[in-house]
C-alpha cells in the first residue's frame, strides 16, 4: 500500500484510504472529502517521513539523538524541535511530572525521549494539511491514536472504538467525535510495562488503560501518559484541564472517568 | 511552525531557562542507573499487579483480525442468541476452542436481511501459548458487523462483568458496543506487529478492498 488510492462506491463521496508504516507504527489516513489531487495526502505522508528523522530516538543520526548525546546543538537542529522541547517542559509542568520527557528510559545513548507527544503534534500537523488542502472530513489514526475533522458523513458523527484492555477482539466503549477531536489511548497491554513513571523511575504499574478526548492529539496522548502514572490522582487532575476528559480501565474493566467523559460515550443503540 | 492555539503558551523566560539548563545537562556524561526515588512511588495492591501482568500478558498475544462488540456469530451458534441479558456480559471463553466449521459465521440473512453484500476478511491465525487465535471479521457497506472466532484460547479467572463502579453510561456503551459499528479503534498498538493484529488493520484492509464505510 505504498500509493495513496481512491475508491468510489454509489452514491458515495469520492473517499481516500491510505495506511502509511511510519514513526515506528502504522498510520491510517481515512479522508471522506474529495482531494484535489493525491499529492495533498502526499505532502501529510512527507512531513510524517520527516518528524521520523528529526525525532526518532531509534535513529542515532536524528537531531534528538544527537542532541541528547550533546552533538548538536539546539539552534543548529530543526526548528520544529525547539518548539516541541518547549511545549514538553511546559506539559511537564502542567503534570506536576507524570510526563516527563527528560527521565525515561535511555535509548541509543540519549536521555532525551518526547516521543510522547511527537507523534500526536505531528498528526495533528498532518491533519491540518490535508484540511488546508481542502479535505474537511477525516480521521487519522496512528497507532490507536486518534485525530478528527469534520465527520464522516454529513449526518453522523466519527464513532471511535476503545479497545477492551482484555481482548484485541472487542470494543469496550464507543465515542462520537465531530469536529477538531483527539482521542489517545495509553496502555501496557500490547507492550507489557513499559510507560515509565518519571517521578520514581520505575515502570507504572498502573491500570489497565487511559483513553483521554480533546481537542489537540499531542496533548491529549501526553495526558493519557500522565494520567496513567497517577491513577485516580490523574482524573482529579484532568477535571482541571479545559477541554479534556478521561476514562480508565482497570483490569477487571470497571470504569470510571471525568465528568465530562460521558458527553463523549455514545448513546446506547 | 506556528503554534496550535490549544498548546500551552508559557511564560517563555523561565521555560528558556530550564530549557538551557536540561540541554547542558545532556551533554555531561550522566550517572547511569541513579538510584529512583521510591518515596513517590504509589502503593499498588499486589493481587491486581499480578492479575495486571497475567491479562497483560494474554491481552499481548491475543487476536487476529477483531471486531467491535465481537463474537455475536459465537453467541448466535452456542445459542445465546441476540439477547444478551444486561449486566451480565457473557463469558465467551468457555471453550478451549471452536471448530471453524462450528462457529461457521456470516450472519447475513439472520441479521440483516436487507444489507448488501457481506464481506468476510480471515485475520491471521496466532498461535499463542494458551492455543490458537484465529477470527473473522464481517464487513456490510464497509462497516464491521460482526465477528466470528474461528479459534479462541481458554482463559481462566477472568471476570468480564462489569463491575458496580462502572458509570451508568459506560456500562451502557459496553453493552451496546457489543454490536456497534465503529470508523477507527483506540488502544495502544505501538508497534506494526500488534497494528497487524488490530482490529484497526482488518478495518483497514476492508477500506483496502474498496469497502467505503457509510
Amino acid at each position: 500500500m505504498s500509493t495513496p488510492a481512491d475508491t468510489t462506491i454509489g452514491s458515495q463521496a469520492r473517499s481516500l484510504h491510505h495506511v502509511e508504516a511510519v514513526m515506528g507504527t502504522s498510520v491510517s489516513f481515512d479522508v471522506r472529502t474529495p482531494l484535489p489531487t493525491t499529492g495533498s495526502l502526499q505532502a501529510a505522508i512527507d512531513w510524517l517521513h520527516l518528524v521520523d528523522e528529526v525525532f526518532s530516538t531509534y535513529r542515532p543520526d536524528s537531531d534528538i539523538c544527537r542532541i541528547g548525546r550533546g552533538e548538536l546543538d539546539l539552534n543548529d537542529a530543526h526548528p520544529d524541535v525547539g518548539v516541541v522541547l518547549r511545549t514538553c517542559i511546559e506539559l511537564q509542568r502542567r503534570t506536576g511530572g507524570s510526563f516527563d520527557i527528560w527521565s525515561l528510559t535511555e535509548r541509543h545513548g540519549s536521555t532525551l525521549d518526547p516521543s510522547g507527544y511527537v507523534k500526536g503534534w505531528a498528526i495533528e500537523r498532518a491533519a491540518d494539511l490535508l484540511v488546508a488542502a481542502g479535505a474537511e472530513n477525516l480521521c487519522i489514526n496512528a497507532g490507536g491514536d486518534i485525530a478528527v475533522r469534520g465527520t464522516p458523513t454529513a449526518a453522523t458523527p466519527w464513532r471511535v472504538g476503545i479497545r477492551d484492555p482484555l481482548h484485541a477482539d472487542r470494543t469496550i466503549v464507543v465515542v462520537t467525535a465531530i469536529g477538531r477531536t483527539a482521542i489517545a489511548t495509553s496502555a501496557t497491554y500490547e507492550r507489557g510495562a513499559h510507560i515509565i513513571d518519571p517521578r520514581c523511575g520505575q515502570p507504572a504499574l498502573g491500570p489497565a488503560s487511559v483513553t483521554v478526548i480533546g481537542p489537540d492529539l499531542g496533548l491529549a496522548d501526553a495526558y493519557a501518559t500522565a494520567v496513567f502514572v497517577s491513577g485516580s490522582d490523574g482524573l482529579a487532575w484532568i477535571e482541571q484541564i479545559e477541554g479534556y476528559d478521561a476514562m480508565i480501565i482497570e483490569w477487571d474493566r470497571s470504569m470510571t472517568a471525568s465528568s465530562g467523559f460521558c458527553h463523549h460515550v455514545a448513546p446506547t443503540i | 511552525m506556528d503554534h496550535n492555539s490549544t498548546e500551552p503558551t508559557p511564560p517563555q523566560t523561565s521555560i528558556e531557562d530550564e530549557l538551557t539548563a536540561r540541554l547542558a545537562r545532556l551533554s555531561r556524561p550522566r550517572e547511569k542507573n541513579a538510584p529512583p526515588d521510591r518515596r513517590a512511588r504509589r502503593p499498588r495492591r499486589p493481587a491486581r499487579r499480578h492479575h495486571a501482568a497475567r491479562t497483560a500478558r494474554l491481552g499481548a498475544l491475543a487476536a487476529s483480525v477483531v471486531a467491535t462488540g465481537g463474537l455475536a456469530a459465537f453467541f448466535a451458534v452456542s445459542g445465546s442468541g441476540a439477547a444478551l441479558g444486561i449486566g451480565a456480559l457473557p463469558q465467551p471463553m468457555t471453550p478451549t476452542v471452536m471448530p471453524s466449521a462450528t462457529a461457521a459465521p456470516v450472519p447475513d440473512s439472520a441479521a440483516s436481511p436487507a444489507a448488501s453484500a457481506v464481506v468476510a476478511i480471515d485475520g491471521e491465525r496466532v498461535v499463542t501459548e494458551f492455543g490458537p487465535v484465529h477470527v473473522q471479521g464481517q464487513f456490510s457497506n464497509g462497516v464491521l458487523r460482526d465477528v466470528a472466532v474461528l479459534a479462541y484460547p481458554k482463559e481462566d479467572g477472568e471476570s468480564v462483568e462489569i463491575n458496580g463502579r462502572a458509570l451508568p453510561r459506560l456500562r451502557e456503551s459496553a453493552l451496546a458496543t457489543r454490536s456497534a459499528p465503529v470508523d477507527t479503534i483506540s488502544g495502544a498498538t505501538y508497534t506494526s506487529d500488534a497494528y497487524r493484529r488490530s482490529l484497526q488493520a482488518a478495518i483497514d484492509e476492508a477500506r483496502a478492498a474498496g469497502v467505503v464505510a457509510v
